[in-house]
């Protein structure tokens, strides 16, 4: 009973659903296209790499080092080096890897990086937030202390103290009554590093909204129909303040992405010969002025992935926030 | 405002009168400590401080007087008299006599002098690693220090050695100040007491992570030095070295990376400097306490595995040769026999003779710094690993801290791992000793070759050229067979300074260059 009270009072007064409608809007939204098209473009392509590049992202050739882009050279080198002006459209680096295959093999561990890393820290903040903003009391004062705590180093900074407190390659550990050991690599260290310093994000916007919702209309029906308070909070709160969530969410992974390529061009996320962005700027960074090119197009990847993101993040806040919505 | 812009010219023109004579410097990385590391970075400032018995002659490795104005063996060459130079006192006002040379070497040489704070972690590991041991402990050479009188002092052997002066020439062994040593304590040679010596510059001021600054001595008994300060800079990167040194901000780059050579030789501004032949190694070691590198068969195979002349090619080109072993061209004892030819096919059978038909996972361990032997480090390590994957050896790349990663290697914990050395003295006992002794052996091998051990001190106590050759070449034929490393490269380390600076001449054996006799114009 009490659920249908509150999602007539979710919908549309047009008589159409709050997703259908923000569907509609959002396809009609320029942002929200090129963003998505951005984001298609580049997963597909670190899905299909194995078709698109066929080859070992990891294997040296050092015949063939350190090559420009076999689009620039000329007609005389080309033949020197037995290749042709598409060989390597990106070049290749230091060990002779062709840079774009490296490129869209590094997408799979950025892009999976930042899927992750935004899962867990949003799964372990909604809850955090959704429990402090909804019982309030003593857990609401623990809970924002910690996340003030958390929030008093910038991210990035947070990342990095983490990461190098975890230390270098892969650690073994054993928990109590388990039989078996983890192992974390030096990548998936990172991503915890990461991902603690998205938590406190997530708490603090699914808190906020939590506390606008819990005195709205529709909850207080609930309440007062008999609902119990787990059910209201799930059924009720949660729903109706995941739309923030879903925009931080979509900028989170951007952050995460460009978090992953810092703490790898600082040599404590993946280690060489992993092909992630940040490691290969930072193997081009010493070289910039003679091989420009081993920077140049993992920072455009990079780039690319996080407007995209920011797009679709941007996108999506006009098309959910309902007091924006006879704007466009 | 006026008074603002007046204060701004002011210190503008302080500045380039300041900048004139200071010379910056610009090496891997800060010192470890002045006083008990062994590495190059650490050497090379301390060099310029403390001055040692026996020095070089300009950009050679040949020795010649220095502290001590001369010197004689006895006649079974268990005895040596080193005459002191007369008139020399360190610059905090305590003469150099022969009782501080018998302080210098009684604290290096014994573990219980209460000034070797060896109970407080201090460990001179150059000390063993060029006279076998520690006093009272197996092989030990160094027997005693007697004062004969204020300016001669008498070292005497357990056993003859022939070549103890060039020995006293390696970077290890500057004079310290016995009073700074005693007043200092465990701090000497650390960042706050730095270290007190008789050379012709004075510590000043070391800011970690920073610069280390060092005043002219103006009281220096030779020929005072040219610059009046010396600037020391730790720039981990090569080519932020040669970024900086082509801004200016520097004035001399070492270790830059062979990769640069063309652009450095192109650039006006610059000169480009390397010694005639440089006496040192690089070299991928394999710890035979980690399995599998306890069979000999997998070591083999790792060397089969390895296409040195690629690499070489790759990432020394013109500065480099491939190293078959370990002791340098121009050195005696050499075998000058093949090399490991590149073969995976080979590898893989000796792998799978040796129980490894699908390979097996491992660690490989690079340093973290570019050193004269590598330059860049990662570049090769990541080759290395790609070719022994070709084989079936999946070996995880790892670094660490570059302190940490000295202490590490010699404990075993690294399976594979890539180290080198510059020589200390010019004679070959230095490519043997420091590694395959009854006591380093062990450290950084986990190789334990009794006939090997008996032969490496036969040959330092050789009388004859010929004999020591014929030893040395015993032993480089037990290295090849046992391999317990890989000796992989010969590199020519390429430096360069600003075009205004004369007289920098890097010496073969790395460390012992002389900043006196530089110039900036």
């Amino acid at each position: 009973m009490a659920s249908t009270v509150g999602n007539s009072s979710a919908k549309a007064s047009k008589g159409q659903s709050l997703a259908q409608d923000a569907l509609k809007r959002f396809f009609r939204n320029p942002t929200a296209i090129l963003g998505l098209s951005i984001l298609s473009l580049i997963i597909l392509m670190t899905i299909f790499a194995p078709l698109l590049r066929p080859g070992d992202p990891l294997k040296s050739n050092l015949k063939v080092r350190q090559l420009p882009p076999s689009w620039t050279m000329s007609q005389a080198d080309l033949d020197k080096k037995k290749i042709t002006a598409w060989t390597y459209p990106f070049g290749t680096d230091v060990q002779g890897r062709d840079l774009l295959m490296r490129v869209l093999y590094g997408g799979r561990i950025s892009l999976r990086a930042g899927l992750v890393a935004v899962i867990f820290s949003v799964s372990i903040g909604m809850v955090l937030g959704l429990v402090a903003g909804f019982f309030g009391g003593w857990i609401d004062i623990v809970i924002v202390w910690l996340v003030d705590v958390l929030l008093a180093f910038p991210g990035i900074l947070l990342a990095i103290a983490l990461a190098s407190a975890l230390g270098a390659g892969t650690l073994s550990f054993q928990l109590p009554f388990l039989p078996f050991a983890f192992e974390l690599s030096s990548i998936e260290k990172a991503l915890i590093a990461i991902s603690i310093t998205q938590i406190p994000i997530f708490i603090r916007i699914t808190r906020a909204s939590v506390i606008s919702l819990r005195e709205s209309e529709f909850v207080q029906a609930a309440k007062s129909l008999g609902a119990n308070p787990r059910r209201t909070m799930w059924l009720h709160v949660l729903p109706n303040g995941l739309s923030p969530i879903l925009i931080q969410l979509t900028l989170s992974i951007g952050t995460v992405v460009l978090d992953m390529a810092a703490l790898g061009f600082l040599g404590l996320g993946a280690q060489p010969p992993a092909p992630e962005w940040g490691a290969m700027i930072s193997d081009g960074f010493g070289r910039f002025r003679s091989a420009p090119w081993l920077s140049i197009f993992p920072g455009l990847a990079i780039f690319l992935t996080v407007v995209g993101f920011n797009l679709l993040g941007d996108a999506l806040r006009d098309v959910l926030d309902p007091r924006l919505k006879n704007v466009s | 405002m006026k008074k603002l812009a007046l204060l701004l010219l002011s210190l503008l023109a302080f500045w380039s009168v300041a900048n004139a004579q200071t010379l910056v410097f610009g090496q891997s990385r800060l010192p470890i400590s002045l006083d008990t590391a062994t590495d190059g970075n650490s050497l090379t400032v301390g060099y310029q401080i403390v001055e040692n018995l026996v020095g070089f002659k300009e950009s050679s490795a040949e020795i010649e007087p220095l502290l001590a104005e001369s010197w004689e063996a006895s006649e079974d060459a268990k005895s040596w008299t080193f005459h002191l130079r007369q008139g020399v006192s360190f610059t905090d006002g305590t003469p150099f006599n022969a009782e501080a040379v018998k302080f210098n070497i009684d604290r290096w040489n014994n573990q219980d002098n209460p000034y070797a704070f060896a109970a407080e972690g201090k460990d001179f590991t150059a000390w063993p690693s060029i006279f076998t041991n520690f006093y009272g402990e197996e092989g030990y050479i160094v027997e005693s220090v007697d004062v004969v009188d204020e300016y001669t002092a008498q070292i005497n052997l357990t056993r003859p050695l022939g070549y103890l002066p060039q020995l006293l020439a390696a970077a290890y062994f500057g004079m310290h100040s016995p009073k700074a040593v005693m007043e200092s304590g465990f701090e000497y040679g650390g960042p706050t007491k730095g270290v007190v010596g008789t050379g012709p510059f004075v510590f000043v001021e070391w800011i970690d992570g920073d610069r280390l600054t060092l005043d002219r001595n103006e009281d220096y008994w030779g020929e005072n030095a040219k610059v009046e300060k010396l600037v020391f800079r730790g720039i981990e990167e090569a080519a932020t070295r040669l970024a900086e040194l082509e801004a200016g901000s520097i004035d001399i780059a070492v270790n830059l990376s062979p990769d640069d050579y063309e652009a450095v030789s192109n650039n006006a501004d610059l000169k480009v400097v390397f010694p005639d032949a440089d006496l040192r190694v690089g070299y991928v070691g394999m710890h035979q306490a980690n399995k599998p590198f306890d069979d000999v068969r997998v070591r083999q195979a790792l060397a089969y595995a390895i296409d040195k002349d690629a690499i070489v090619e790759a990432f020394y080109g013109e500065l480099g040769a491939v190293a078959n072993e370990f002791i340098p061209p121009s050195l005696i004892g050499r075998l000058e026999n093949d090399p490991y030819p590149y073969d995976p096919e080979k590898a893989k059978e000796l792998l799978a003779e040796a129980g490894y038909a699908d390979g097996f996972d491992t660690q490989f361990w690079y340093m973290p710094v570019s050193r004269p032997y590598y330059p860049n480090p990662k570049d090769v390590a990541e080759a290395i690993a790609s070719m022994l994957s070709e084989v079936g050896i999946n070996a995880e790349l790892m670094t660490e801290d570059w302190g940490i990663y000295l202490d590490d290697y010699a404990l075993g914990k690294f399976p594979i791992y890539m180290l080198g050395w510059s020589a200390d003295f010019a004679d070959s006992d230095n490519f043997i000793s420091p590694f395959f002794s009854r006591t380093q052996g062990p450290d950084g091998f986990g190789w334990n070759n009794a006939e090997a051990f008996d032969l490496i001190e036969a040959a330092q106590s050789a009388g004859t050229v010929e004999e020591r050759t014929a030893i040395y070449q015993q032993i480089e034929q037990i290295l090849y067979d046992e391999l317990p490393a890989m000796p992989l490269v010969n590199p020519r380390s390429l430096s360069a300074t600003r075009a205004n600076i004369e007289g920098f001449l890097p010496n073969p054996l790395g460390s012992t260059v002389p900043f006196r006799t530089i110039t900036k114009n």
